[in-house]
């Protein structure tokens, strides 16, 4: 036999097991057929409170009136109910009235509305009505009595009534979201509720609100006094609705003492002059009770009821509308309304639309505190299923734009709190300093070339030579005729003015020595530029051979130190019997195939991590070959350190114009750098001047400053 | 997986610095070879950037447009000129010579009076003794590289020619002998940072 | 030849124009120098890659595409000298649009791989080694001990110098050590010998910069100088005909 999982613990329990073992959670939903007294354990054994108690005796006078409806019921218009397990109409009435004889759900304990207290006072035990309850109640009380006499109904199941309204009509609305249920037609609420209906009267939070009962089908209550049927609430309704509720069973037989307690309680009833329903939750009750379900549930004649003035008062204020039987296409029948409730009514636009499903179609809630009750909101697709977290929905994806928008926003929000500085007026200031400056060197180095001083004029030459550039004269002078030079061109067009000028003695040197030049360079203009010196000194292809340009910096010359003749396949400016050939076709070139073959390695540059790149990429692979660097005078202290080691990785190096100019002097020839020498001297002096009054005038600043903050401060004291 | 290629190649060239074997060598020219070839790719990567900024600077003409229509035009012929007859034909030839090389040259030259102006203002606005010390070596230094204004071969010019070199052949040699090892150490820890993937300057 | 010479003189004027609106920024910025400074860019950028396509891409990429026939094509030589490249090359100009442009992460990692071990194994094998021998090298006995015939004065200027370009040296790298121990109050504080170590390095670095500032205005001065007689030849050239 299989289990059953209980929907509150989700613990086992027996297939047959009426509620669960654990928790007391009814598991089988209560169906029509099931006798009262077969309430489920946990309900059984609750203990019924005093209050309890006294409901269900102030309640007799409404299960009689009920009963007497019942009653009036015609046995052929009464169909039973087709019941399945999941109970439909008359199922959820028995299961209010059980769950309301241990719900506290009334007005609790002390908190009786004055109106109510008095009627309890009065009433006693069971709430006697009085006055005008009593009268109505009686009214009631004998037309039932008389109606019952003329014709005896067979006991009918509790919902032939309920079937026959509903056979009248297509929707039943039991739960509210069925239909389509508008203010006016909402039925009012239950007026008069005796003082043990009070407490009871909100049955169950999800009682249906919607039950209305048609006039013409609404049997007349038939109060039948119960001393041990728990009393039920008069579902007592003004106003003809269209949809007839299947509750109002009324099976509650009221015990004959109660009886006359049940008659005052009428006639108290007729003393309310207010609506309840400003003090009372409008909560029709509807409880079922076990032994009148198999009883006929005459449909109650609203007509036949004598009702307190105040109800007819009600009834006066508010339309009455005829609504046909045979309009089943409507929802409800149209409820009266005063004038002053009327007139609170939300606006048509505002008002809200509730569709109620029929009874076939509504699904008997089957798990937690709802089971068995139909119509009630599914609360699965919203509340019961739970969401796992989406996957990273804890991760805030923000795109690029997004981020940028927030950047900006929160840049504009922090420059609200940043002081604005004033907006100084922009001056224009001259560079007076630049001009005087610039008209000076250009005056200074204009002159002598302008003067064209003759040689022994001007500025005197260099007299002797320095230790470095004997030391290159020497390498040049000793290397041997057959291997030709390698020359690095690694310097920008801008300064082709100084390198041009200190690089060309010594190039001119080699060339005059018989030996060929190899040009490359890692740098795209280098080739143009050796094109331009080399060709003041030889002839291109006889001469010298450009490889071309190197492409990649330090990589470059590692490759080409490591492979050169992988690394360089085209050439420059080729002469014209080696066009679309490589360089390497050449003549000069015929004998070399590392670096240890050239003669010579000569690196001109201006910059320091060319000439760097150079000595660390070649030292490796050159062998015994020198390596001679012609540098601008800049770039010449970072890289004396590896010409002055004991092991110099730089066998020479040439560097400035008065090198170059004594270059020239001991080669007998006269070049760029010896007309160059007087402009250079005066440019030279020049500067020196200008940076000699740099000196003094900031000595001067200097030494004008302290005092004049120690005169301020004598004055001040 | 770019971090595997760079560390992988790296390291294939460092270990050509200190192993002679001939696979590593081998495979060390063939890494280097296209390494080369691109670094000429990414000029020409480099060249079209320079292409689309300026002209989106025409297309919406922004202040400058003109000059920057002026680029694209001089831009595009001197390419096209070198693409189709060779950067060795007559007229790259006469454009490298006649426009690239006195533009640059002057733009040097302009130096010259910028770092003058620089060196006249550098005590009245940094006071403080490295900067004496700064100023007062360029000095005697160009003192000693300048001709001289009485007679060469005279005592006080030699002694200043010997004073300049002993200031730049002594002091500014062990200087920057100094600086460059401490250059070597850096170029050396930014290289290493590079090969062990700490730095990934080619993204992730 | 008379067209080349025009051709020349045409040129020579011009650079001399663009050689006086250069130095036209003497007296401020101004729509001349702007102008030649635009052309500069304009003509660089153009040579420089119509270099690079003749002497790297051509003779690497295209040349052997197209010599190559198809039965040599998919050999172990061309794959590595043709195909591989190609595929690098055509992955680095993915790099143009962003939506491409992460595939163009290998061959950047390429070029990056390599041009850092170049640097490194430069640096250790070039610099680092031979320098700090040289520096270790400078007080050996054979340094310091007098040379045959070597006069006092001249071995006395030895020693000390060899003195003073060890102490610039161990000084200026310790001036560039910037990692210090935390005080008792917090901050960070170097020893006294560091400090003053410290300060002795600034002295020479003010010294070494020094003589690199003097050697870069003479240089420039040369430069200024040959411009300025580039366009005193131009104008006695015109002026004379």
């Amino acid at each position: 036999m299989a289990d059953v999982r209980c929907p509150m613990c989700s613990k086992s329990n027996p297939e047959d097991a009426e509620v669960c073992g654990v928790c007391g959670a009814r598991l089988k939903p209560l169906v029509i057929d099931q006798p009262p007294q077969e309430q489920p354990p946990g309900q059984a054994e609750e203990p019924r409170t005093e209050q309890g108690a006294e409901q269900e005796e102030g309640l007799d006078w409404l299960g009689r009136i009920r009963t007497e409806a019942e009653s009036e019921v015609p046995d052929d218009e009464i169909e039973p109910e087709e019941t399945t397990d999941e109970a439909v109409s008359p199922d959820w009435l028995g299961r209010l009235r059980e769950v309301d004889i241990t719900a506290d759900e009334g007005p609790p304990d002390g908190e009786v509305p004055d109106w109510l207290s008095a009627f309890s006072e009065d009433v006693g035990e069971v709430g006697e009505p009085e006055g005008e309850e009593q009268e109505w109640l009686d009214r009631i009380r004998e037309k039932k009595e008389t109606e019952a006499a003329e014709g005896e109904k067979e006991a009918e199941p509790v919902d032939d009534w309920l079937a026959r309204l509903r056979e009248d009509e297509e929707l039943v609305p039991e739960s509210l979201g069925a239909d389509e249920i508008t203010p006016e037609e909402f039925p009012l609420p239950a007026e008069i509720p005796a003082e043990e209906e009070v407490e009871e009267q909100v049955i169950s939070p999800i009682e249906p609100m919607d039950i209305s009962i048609e006039p013409s089908e609404a049997a007349p209550l038939e109060v039948v006094e119960d001393e041990e049927a728990p009393p039920k609430p008069i579902d007592v309704l003004p106003e003809p609705t269209e949809v007839a509720p299947p509750a109002v069973p009324s099976d509650v037989e009221l015990p004959s003492e109660v009886e006359g307690e049940v008659e005052e309680v009428d006639a108290r009833v007729d003393e309310f002059e207010t609506p309840i329903e400003d003090e009372l939750p409008h909560v029709p009750a509807l409880i079922l009770d076990e032994e009148a379900i198999g009883e006929q549930t005459p449909d109650l004649d609203l007509d036949s009821i004598q009702l307190p003035g105040w109800l007819n008062e009600l009834r006066e204020t508010t339309p009455q509308e005829e609504v046909p039987a045979e309009d089943v296409s409507q929802d409800l029948a149209p409820a009266t309304l005063p004038s002053w409730l009327e007139a609170m009514r939300p606006v048509e636009t505002f008002r809200s639309v509730v569709e109620i499903e029929s009874m076939d179609e509504q699904v008997v809630e089957s798990a937690g505190p709802l089971a068995g009750l139909q119509g009630v909101l599914m609360a699965e697709p919203v509340v019961a299923i739970p969401r796992s977290a989406t996957v990273g929905a804890a991760r805030l994806e923000v795109t690029e734009r997004q981020y940028a928008q927030a950047e900006l926003l929160h840049r504009i929000v922090e420059e609200e709190d940043q002081e604005r500085p004033a907006a100084t007026v922009r001056r224009i200031r001259l560079p007076f300093l630049r001009w005087v400056i610039g008209f000076l060197l250009v005056i200074a180095v204009l002159l002598p070339t302008v003067l064209s001083f003759k040689n022994g004029e001007g500025f005197p030459l260099p007299s002797y030579m320095p230790r470095d550039l004997g030391t290159l004269f020497s390498v040049v002078e000793e290397i041997p005729p057959e291997r030709p030079v390698l020359t690095v061109f690694d310097y920008t067009p801008g300064y082709a003015g100084e390198l041009n000028t200190v690089a060309g003695p010594l190039l001119e040197h080699i060339i005059l020595r018989g030996l060929k030049v190899v040009t490359v360079s890692t740098q795209p203009t280098g080739s143009p530029l050796a094109e331009g010196l080399l060709s003041r000194v030889g002839v291109n292809g006889e001469n010298y051979v450009h490889l071309g340009y190197l492409s990649g910096g330090s990589t470059a010359v590692q490759l080409f130190t490591a492979a050169p003749r992988e690394t360089i396949s085209m050439g420059f400016l080729l002469p014209d019997d080696m066009q679309s050939q490589s360089g390497w076709q050449s003549p000069i070139l015929q004998d070399v195939l590392q670096l240890s073959d050239f003669s010579l390695i000569v690196v001109i540059t201006a910059s320091t991590d060319s000439a760097r790149a150079w000595v660390e990429q070649a030292y490796p692979w050159k062998g015994e070959t020198p390596l001679v660097m012609v540098l601008s005078v800049g770039t010449e202290p970072l890289i004396r350190p590896y010409y002055e080691a004991l092991e110099p990785q730089v066998d020479g190096i040439l560097t400035g114009l008065p090198a170059a100019v004594t270059y020239e002097q001991y080669l007998g020839r006269s070049g760029d750098a010896l007309a160059l020498w007087n402009a250079f001297g005066a440019g030279m002096l020049t500067v020196e001047l200008i940076l000699l009054a740099g000196v003094i005038y900031g000595a001067a600043i200097w030494l004008a400053r302290p005092r004049t903050v120690e005169t301020r401060s004598e004055h001040n004291d | 997986m770019w971090a595997a290629a760079a560390v992988g190649s790296g390291i294939f060239v460092l270990l050509g610095y200190f192993i002679d074997y001939e696979i590593i060598l081998t495979l060390r020219l063939i890494l280097m070879r296209w390494s080369v070839l691109l670094a000429a790719v990414a000029l020409f990567l480099g060249l079209f950037n320079l292409l689309t900024v300026h002209w989106s600077k025409v297309s919406e003409q922004e202040k400058g447009w003109p000059f920057s229509a002026l680029l694209i035009l001089v831009f595009l012929v001197t390419l096209i000129m070198g693409l189709v007859f060779g950067p060795d034909n007559q007229i790259s030839l006469l454009l490298f010579n006649y426009i690239q090389l006195p533009i640059e040259a002057s733009l040097m030259a302009l130096l010259a009076v910028f770092l003058a102006v620089a060196g006249f203002r550098l005590v009245s606005r940094r006071r403080d003794p490295f900067s004496l010390i700064f100023v007062v070596v360029a000095l005697f230094v160009l003192l000693g590289t300048g001709p001289s204004l009485g007679a060469s071969d005279s005592d006080a010019y030699i002694l200043l020619r010997q004073l300049r070199n002993w200031i730049a052949q002594v002091w500014a040699s062990g200087g920057a002998r100094g600086i460059l090892l401490g250059v070597a150490l850096g170029a050396g820890l930014t290289g290493l940072r590079v090969l062990l993937a700490v730095d990934r300057p080619y993204g992730d | 030849m008379t067209e080349f010479t025009t051709l020349d003189l045409v040129g020579t004027i011009t650079a001399a124009l663009l050689t006086v609106m250069v130095l036209s920024y003497l007296l401020g910025d101004n729509i001349f120098f702007r102008f030649a400074v635009y052309l500069f860019i304009g003509v660089t950028a153009g040579y420089a890659g119509s270099i690079a396509w003749h002497n790297v891409i051509w003779p690497g990429l295209i040349d052997p595409l197209i010599s190559q026939e198809l039965a040599g094509f998919l050999q172990p030589s061309n794959i590595v000298a043709v195909i591989v490249p190609w595929l690098l090359t055509i992955l680095l100009l993915l790099k143009v649009s962003p939506a491409t442009s992460r595939y163009g992460g290998l061959p950047l990692a390429l070029l990056v791989g390599v041009g850092a071990a170049v640097v490194v194994g430069g640096a250790i094998s070039g610099t680092l080694i031979p320098q700090s021998l040289a520096a270790m090298g400078t007080l050996t006995p054979s340094t310091l001990l007098p040379q045959a015939g070597e006069e006092l004065i001249v071995w006395l200027e030895r020693i000390i110098s060899a003195i003073i370009m060890l102490l610039a040296t161990i000084t200026i790298l310790m001036y560039f050590r910037f990692t210090t121990r935390r005080g008792v109050t917090g901050e960070a504080r170097r020893s006294k010998l560091e400090r003053i170590a410290a300060v002795i390095g600034q002295v020479f670095i003010a010294i070494t910069f020094g003589v690199m500032y003097a050697g870069a205005l003479a240089a420039t001065v040369v430069i200024l100088i040959e411009r300025i007689q580039f366009l005193r030849d131009v104008v006695s050239s015109l002026l004379t005909g």
